[in-house]
């Protein structure tokens, strides 16, 4: 294993998932469970993976354009996504997997999970992007945070005591990263920024789900996780609490055990 | 393909050393925030305290008067740009409309529309083609793909501004060339009937500004634009039109003359370099420090740019390159940005500008935005009686002035053009047949006629 870049750096495998070089980082065993992470933290193994793959066969891969995976120029839009996790799960061999999305790969989660009710056994969506929120609640504008906002927006108002976990070392090629993945994710997120198709749509999950919130959510208002709540038939909506500070978007790093045991109760 | 028998603009002789100038505005006025770290002034500076109205009117107004007066000074070429916020100039089409109208022969140059904020390309094409018909053929049209803000503004995609700016740069260039109607099947656009009214005097001169990205670089030499080198130190600026010819020589099997080649930079002229500099020093640093600074995320919005050009601005070390908000008087002048002086510096100035870039137009930014009425006119006129002469023939008359208008500018003239319709227009009434509608209120003469 070579050298950690920076905290929680694992080198990734590589598998061509409908022709499109895939990364992903794989471990655990017993139920297959599919993680489709946020627009950021790629090309880590962080706490939350190492709780979440006690309860089954994590697979963790990145959309196309985020850490390591290649980007086609055909994939525009969430049915191209869709259709490569479909590709993913044959190239991995498998029929149906308990799926979890957050944030960004919550809307691709629901996307999945409506267009191919039957390749999923259990759905989970953490803090999800997708749906439009009433007039009334303001949406920030993800791609206009300052450094600093956006950690504060993230996680709280003490959201910098985190800074030095996202520094990657070389600022440049950070820069660069970055910026790759940005444009990955606002390839499909930039306009329109929530689907109404998915409104209509995903009334077709038939599997077990349940929504997981934060307490307060600085970036994709909680009223999107209520509204899936209210779509999918029988989804179950659940707050989870921080055991000292309130979890806000990124819970996954504010409380992994805790987030990673929820899952679980549908797996 | 035919093409329609149009008339090219092709502005100034190449052969002797004559440089083509074209007067810019920065028009903004100094009113703003000053802006501090991670901020901009571009994106969503709230219009309730900045944009007054009867401070934007008085901006506009001082913004189309100083260019209209370019036309007595003697410049080739007046320019109307396009800013959105904090900026009230969101239209080069429409200023470049008051323009024409209220100049009389000189060149307009609409530098230019943001395409990519316009339903379709044809829409635009459309708009260039009626201005060149009401000006008799006085437009030039540059083509920017839009700053980053735009992109904020406008919801267009900034995954697909470049792919869509392509497609329309040209069908634009097919629209002006190729008859009517034609099929139109892109990735970006499906128009089933392609078919420009009206059909233009002259093919306008298409300019393409740049800041440097290789995508932008690549569509001007092969479609034989007017490559603008903009927004760059010198260095840059030299590579940059570098690489335009080596691109249209190697790629494109030709070699652009100078008049294919443009550039930009602050002039202000005063009696001495020291009176100069005294005049503009605030208002450069004012500029650099405000309407310079951006954020990355604003002014790269996701997908904007290509992943090459990206690794050209952060790799290498460039990304703790200075940035050009903190640039010194003294830097932005040793850089090229502008030339302050007396009229032999910046003559000195420009002469070396133009000479190492191979430029054969340079457009002058006559105010940065925040100085005084006074200051500007003393300036230009300045720049007009004792700099401009001497990159001009003996005489110094500007390009125009020896051209003629296309169309007509009298009514006797129009009729001199006899020009014959295509067709006897006809209305057929009932009992006589068709008549001929421009002689039917005489009763001798409403009698039936064979063609229509």
């Amino acid at each position: 294993m070579s050298e950690a870049k920076f905290a929680d750096y694992r080198e990734a495998s590589f598998i061509e998932a409908g022709g499109v070089r895939t990364a992903y980082r794989r471990q655990g065993s017993g139920e297959p469970v599919l993680f489709l992470h946020g627009a950021g933290l790629t090309r880590r193994w962080f706490p939350f993976y190492e709780a979440l793959s006690k309860h089954g066969d994590l697979i963790a891969p990145e959309h196309p354009g985020f850490g390591e995976s290649d980007l086609p120029d055909s994939l525009t839009d969430f049915t191209d996504m869709a259709v490569h996790y479909a590709d993913l799960l044959k190239a991995l061999d498998l029929e149906a997997v308990h799926l979890v999305g957050h944030s960004y790969g919550g809307w691709i989660a629901a996307e999945f999970a409506a267009l191919y009710p039957e390749k999923i056994k259990s759905l989970t969506l953490i803090a999800p992007m997708g749906l439009r929120p009433p007039p009334e609640v303001k949406m920030a504008d993800m791609f206009r945070f300052a450094p600093q906002d956006g950690l504060r927006a993230l996680l709280g108002a003490d959201g910098d005591k985190w800074l030095p976990y996202f520094d990657e070392g070389d600022a440049g090629a950070q820069a660069i990263q970055d910026y790759q993945e940005v444009s990955a994710f606002g390839r499909l997120t930039w306009n329109p920024r929530y689907s109404l198709k998915l409104e209509t749509r995903l009334r077709r999950i038939t599997a077990p789900t349940q929504i997981i919130l934060p307490e307060h959510d600085g970036v994709v208002p909680v009223e999107i996780g209520q509204r899936y709540a209210e779509l999918i038939p029988n989804a179950k909506l659940v707050t989870l609490k921080g055991a000292s500070t309130p979890t806000e978007h990124l819970l996954s790093l504010q409380e992994p055990q805790r987030l990673a045991d929820q899952i679980a109760a549908v797996i | 393909m035919t093409h329609f028998s149009t008339e090219i603009q092709q502005p100034g002789p190449e052969s002797d050393r004559r440089l083509e100038f074209g007067l810019f505005m920065g028009g903004q006025n100094g009113f703003y925030p000053h802006v501090g770290e991670n901020r901009t002034n571009y994106v969503d500076l709230p219009n309730g305290e900045f944009s007054e109205p009867s401070l934007s009117a008085i901006k506009v107004e001082k913004y189309l008067r100083n260019l209209i007066e370019g036309e007595r000074l003697g410049f080739d070429m007046i320019i109307s740009m396009e800013q959105r916020c904090p900026a009230p100039y969101n239209s080069a089409m429409i200023m470049a409309s008051w323009l024409l109208a209220k100049t009389n022969k000189i060149q307009v140059g609409a530098i230019g529309p943001v395409m990519n904020t316009y339903l379709n390309p044809l829409r635009l094409a459309e708009e260039i083609a009626l201005l060149d018909i009401m000006s008799g053929g006085r437009l030039s049209v540059g083509l920017p793909l839009g700053i980053g803000p735009a992109y904020h503004h406008m919801g267009v995609k900034p995954n697909e501004a470049r792919g869509r700016f392509k497609e329309g740069v040209e069908l634009i260039k097919r629209a002006f060339s190729e008859p009517g109607p034609f099929d139109h099947r892109g990735d970006y656009f499906n128009l089933p009937v392609c078919n420009l009214y009206p059909r233009p005097h002259r093919t306008p001169e298409f300019w393409l500004p740049a800041s440097g990205s290789l995508e932008s670089i690549e569509l001007a030499a092969e479609h034989h634009l007017t490559y603008l080198a903009i927004m760059n130190p010198m260095k840059a600026l030299i590579s940059n039109t570098q690489r335009f010819r080596q691109t249209a020589e190697e790629k494109y099997g030709y070699t652009p003359g100078r008049n294919q080649v443009g550039c930009m930079a602050l002039v202000h002229v005063a009696e001495t370099d020291a009176q100069a500099r005294k005049e503009a020093e605030a208002h450069i640093l004012w500029y650099n420090q405000n309407l310079m600074r951006s954020v990355m995320h604003d002014f790269l919005p996701p997908g904007y740019s290509g992943m090459e050009t990206v690794k050209r601005i952060f790799g290498g070390g460039n990304y703790r390159a200075k940035p050009p908000e903190q640039m010194s008087f003294d830097e932005t002048v040793e850089q090229g940005w502008a030339f302050v002086g007396s009229p032999d510096t910046v003559a000195r100035g420009i002469e070396e500008m133009t000479d190492k870039l191979g430029a054969g137009k340079l457009l002058i930014m006559g105010d940065n935005g925040s100085m005084p009425d006074w200051m500007i006119q003393k300036s230009l006129t300045m720049f007009a009686s004792e700099v401009m002469p001497r990159f001009r023939p003996a005489r110094g008359r500007p390009v125009w002035a020896d051209r003629p208008k296309a169309g007509f500018e009298t009514v006797s003239e129009a009729s001199a053009l006899a020009v014959k319709p295509p067709r006897t227009p006809i209305a057929v009434f009932e009992g006589l047949g068709k008549i001929d509608i421009r002689t039917a209120h005489i009763d001798e003469l409403r009698t039936p006629v064979k063609e229509g």
